[in-house]
């Protein structure tokens, strides 16, 4: 697959191939942890829908002579459809940072991830289309309902119908 | 309660079906139409999980999810997420690590941010599990003992035959204690072979050396990770996953010996299960041939496979109206439910504007009565100090005539002796009028000297200015002294003084009605004020966050927002213009009734914005909605008065026309002056003449600055939206570190060199001013060191 990489170019090759990988297809960074890190089997690699490749982040130190705090490192994962991905870590590992740089609550450091076939750093409100979070602390509407809650999530979501009318309750 | 919904986007029964059912899922049907701030932790948390997973979304993030949960609940909501897994990626957080166990069909384990090391389960158990876990029960452990020192030699005598026994079938167990009546050896993953044929003889031979019972456990997660944690993964690393360590669950069997053999077979059959899914590499190294192990190269299609399930570009202006629906439905029932907004946006402005042009009309309304003007407003009897001795003819006219008490206002005339100088008796009415027995306010009093020749009469009247209209009250006692005196004291020779006020002109009557403009701009300062609230409370709570990730646009968020905003301020508007004929305003009724309406709907266009743009340099909706509210009080209000103040004084005039232009970037004092301008226009004595409704100095000036500068603020909003959501422009805005990759730390791939070489000599072609890291258009793919570039493929991937 041939991609050119000059800006008009690359307008044309979008708009010829949707499809643009974000990581050409040996994309990785060889670390000291490679043999901690389990390889799916063959069947199960083409689930992966999301693949975060060295992702960065930094807090300015706020000691600005200070190098940064690195808040995560080099962080390569993917992340199959149909599966259960479980983070763990310590607290203070990064886990809750990389969430909020996938759901694009912050701007990462570095790297990138591509969310079913959409770059983090460019697809953001395509990516949005589609995304549920249940975040850390609860965020929700004090004097809405739990019902109403879920359904105006569910308008916010899902692609149903707008028409008719229902009691609420 | 029943809330039918019909305005807005109103939910079908799919969404309603959906709803239902999440809210059996996550268990919260008794609580379904509870508002959430009265639910518990647990139940929070419940309906935090039921947001996330409803809908069709393809990502799902759960941080935490069962935290502050009960454990029937966390099994619960565990079975939920693995329903709720198929055709999704699901992302859990969690310090559980059962849950993490249970759950997660890969794990990753992060420490220091970076992840330490990622597989399924099994996987990790097998590269930092230490193996299994073995204890074993000595015999004789529940009997009675009556001698230590016997009881411990026995114990150490059958914990060399368990040791010699375990170490003959698996020669790499370790011991890891032994204390009491148990003893626990660690096995290694590699002798689960040989484990079959050792329970096998404890369950046949056990007894005789001493085992009582056995029980076997594979490593824990939680193993695991306090392993990961304390980064011992030096040592580990030389092991590596060429095992088939097949074993789903964690198996845990104790057994007494005696019992039949099965219990072994079976633990040996579940050894040998393959799960396919979750194959380990067939060995370790072989994962540096694809650069690293981690991913298996994935075929091009399957991007194209994914990028097909999320919605597209196109459907998003499709969804636009369906969230925007969504949002207003969603602020109808905050506002309905939150009484503070209710008062602020319509109890608030109804009262300030009924009561404050109220009691402007009334202030206009009323006439002041005539009043005759004699001491009888005073005191009764009033005391007034006069000359005891009759100096001059007219001073013993005068004494006469108080002593007779004709004088219609009661006055009782005070002698005073010791009149040496008139300054003396000033001095000394000021001095003793708290002294005297009859002790009563003065107000004044008569001196009567004679000059050098004594046919010359002087009279000297004191007054105390401190009392309205006693110059002309004591001044008219002296006239009708002497009147008295002229007509031989005839009693009906008296003259009367009369005060009777004119009506205000309609001048005056324009000028205190425009005050009316004061009242409408601090009941309608309310209004904006509390929106400000809401919006930086939807910020605050991350209620806003929540929502965009949920994948409303900013464009979606902000119109339903002002649309919504525009409709309360109308109302308010419609019920201002009520008012209006209530308390019969004519110059903002009637023939201008037009003006009216557009000064409303301009302001709402214009004042909202404002409130938007503003609201971004808050973070709490309490400082917000109260110093947005000062702000439009102030300018509306009390800069309304300041500025109609200093237009009338000629000295300032000039200088006000200056700084009205700057008070006039503030929607809210516009408001104020085009209703002040359109009460006053048609008073000649500030404009020279009356002025048409649309003439500039009216309605036109603020008119224009407010839909000018409605919209300006407008796309301020818009371009503040943007810039926080770029973090390329961010980074010119505030301390947030620029979003790049440091090439010169790392060299560079001789084959990434050459394709950067490539890329910039074709940018030079295309853009021969700049090279390739200048052009802004291709900041988006420029070659960073993580990419490895398939030689010959040309192939370049987008940072």
């Amino acid at each position: 697959m041939i991609i050119s990489c000059c800006s008009t170019c690359y307008e044309a090759s979008e708009q010829a191939d949707a499809s643009l990988p974000f990581f050409s297809e040996h994309d990785q960074t060889v670390d000291q942890n490679s043999a901690n890190i389990e390889a799916p089997s063959a069947d199960l690699a083409p689930l992966a829908k999301v693949k975060v490749r060295g992702l960065r982040k930094e807090f300015p130190n706020l000691n600005p002579a200070a190098p940064p705090i690195v808040a995560v490192n080099n962080v390569s994962l993917d992340m199959y459809e149909g599966q259960i991905f479980a983070l763990l870590g310590h607290n203070g590992a990064g886990k809750t940072t990389i969430i909020n740089i996938l759901t694009g609550m912050y701007p990462s450091s570095g790297g990138n991830a591509d969310i079913y076939g959409h770059s983090l750093q460019t697809d953001l409100s395509e990516i949005r289309q589609s995304l549920g979070v249940c975040p850390q602390h609860n965020i929700l509407f004090d004097v809405l309902t739990v019902r109403e809650h879920l359904v105006l999530f569910a308008m916010l979501k899902g692609e149903f119908l707008l028409a008719g009318s229902i009691d609420d309750g | 309660m029943t809330i039918t919904c019909s305005f807005a986007g109103v939910p079908s029964h799919d969404v309603k079906d959906a709803v239902d059912n999440m809210i059996a899922q996550v268990g919260l049907t008794e609580k379904a139409n509870s508002k959430s701030a009265v639910l518990s932790g647990g139940q929070k948390r419940k309906l935090s999980v039921g947001i996330a997973l409803i809908g069709d979304s393809k990502l799902v993030f759960l941080d935490e999810p069962t935290s502050g949960m009960d454990p029937y609940s966390r099994r619960s909501t565990w079975e939920l997420l693995r329903q709720g897994k198929k055709g999704r990626v699901l992302i859990l957080t969690t310090h559980f690590m059962d849950e993490a166990d249970q759950l997660g069909d890969r794990i990753a384990i992060m420490a220091q941010g970076e992840v330490k090391c990622c597989g399924t389960s099994l996987f990790l158990k097998s590269r930092y599990g230490v193996g299994y876990t073995m204890t074993i029960t000595k015999t004789g452990a529940d009997r009675q003992v009556t001698d230590d020192a016997t009881a411990n030699a026995q114990r150490e005598k059958l914990s060399h035959s368990i040791k010699k026994l375990v170490s003959s079938h698996v020669g790499e167990s370790e011991l890891l204690a032994d204390a009491g009546a148990e003893i626990s050896f660690r096995l290694p993953f590699d002798a689960s072979s040989k484990f079959p044929k050792m329970f096998r003889e404890f369950d046949q031979n056990g007894a005789e050396h001493g085992i009582a019972g056995y029980g076997i456990s594979v490593t824990t997660l939680e193993e695991v990770f306090l392993r990961v944690g304390r980064d011992e993964t030096a040592d580990q690393a030389t092991r590596h996953a060429n095992k088939e360590a097949n074993k789903q669950r964690r198996v845990s069997q104790s057994r007494n010996p005696g019992d039949d053999d099965r219990t072994s077979e079976r633990i040996s059959e579940s050894y040998s299960v393959d799960k396919p899914d979750y194959k380990t590499p067939q060995s370790g190294p072989a994962g540096a041939g694809n650069g690293g192990g981690v991913v298996v190269p994935m075929p091009a299609d399957n991007v194209l496979a994914g990028a097909s399930i999320l919605t597209d570009v196109a459907n998003i202006d499709a969804s636009f109206m369906r969230h925007f629906k969504a949002l207003l439905v969603k602020r109808w029932y905050t506002t309905q439910r939150d009484r503070r907004t209710l008062y602020w946006q319509f109890l608030y402005p109804f009262i300030i504007l009924m009561v404050g042009l109220a009691l402007l009309r009334v202030g206009l309304t009323f006439v002041s009565p005539a009043v005759s003007l004699n001491t009888g407003v005073y005191n009764s009897p009033l005391r007034v100090p006069f000359n005891n001795d009759s100096v001059t003819s007219s001073a013993s006219a005068a004494i006469q005539f108080l002593d007779s008490g004709t004088w219609a206002g009661n006055c009782i005339r005070s002698p005073w002796n010791d009149i040496q100088s008139l300054q003396n008796f000033s001095d000394n009415l000021l001095e003793t009028y708290r002294n005297r027995s009859f002790l009563q306010s003065r107000y004044g009093a008569f001196v009567f000297t004679s000059a050098n020749q004594a046919s010359e009469d002087r009279v000297n009247m004191f007054v105390n200015t401190t009392a309205g209209h006693a110059v002309p009250i004591f001044l008219n006692l002296l006239s009708n002294m002497y009147y008295q005196r002229l007509s031989n004291r005839d009693p009906a020779a008296s003259i009367v003084l009369r005060m009777d006020p004119l009506p205000l002109t309609s001048e005056q009557e324009a000028l205190t009605t425009s005050f009316t403009a004061v009242f409408i701009a601090i009941a309608f300062a309310f209004i904006p004020a509390s929106f400000a609230g809401f919006m930086v409370k939807e910020r605050e709570t991350k209620v806003k966050h929540q929502q965009l990730i949920s994948g409303v646009s900013i464009t979606a968020y902000w119109l339903s927002t002002y649309a919504w905003d525009i409709l309360i301020t109308i109302v308010n508007g419609i019920m201002c213009i009520i008012v209006f004929y209530i308390l019969d305003i004519k110059q903002l009724t009637g023939d201008n009734l037009g003006a009216t309406i557009i000064i409303l709907l301009l302001y709402a266009f214009s004042i909202a914005p404002f409130t938007y743009f503003a609201s971004f340099a808050f973070t709490s909706h309490v400082t917000a909605q109260n110093v947005l509210l000062l702000v439009y009080i102030m300018a509306g209000g009390i800069l309304q008065v300041v500025s109609i103040v200093l237009d009338l004084i000629s000295a300032t005039r000039d200088a006000n026309t200056v700084l009205k232009y700057f008070y006039r970037l503030m929607p809210s004092f516009c408001f104020g002056e085009a209703f002040a301008s359109l009460i006053v226009r048609e008073s000649a004595f500030i404009y020279g003449t009356s002025r048409d409704v649309w003439d500039f100095d009216i309605l036109g000036r603020p008119a224009i600055y407010m839909t000018v500068f409605g919209a300006l603020y407008m796309t301020l909003v818009f371009l503040v939206e943007k810039i926080l959501s770029t973090p390329e422009w961010l980074h010119y805005f505030s301390n947030v570190p620029k979003l790049q990759i440091d090439e010169s730390s790392q060299p560079d791939d001789p084959d990434v060199a050459a394709e950067r070489q490539r890329i910039q000599s074709h940018a030079n072609g295309k853009h021969s001013k700049s090279g390739l890291r200048n052009n802004h258009r291709c900041s988006a793919f420029v070659t960073v060191p993580l990419t490895d570039v398939t030689p010959g493929s040309g192939a370049c991937s987008r940072h």
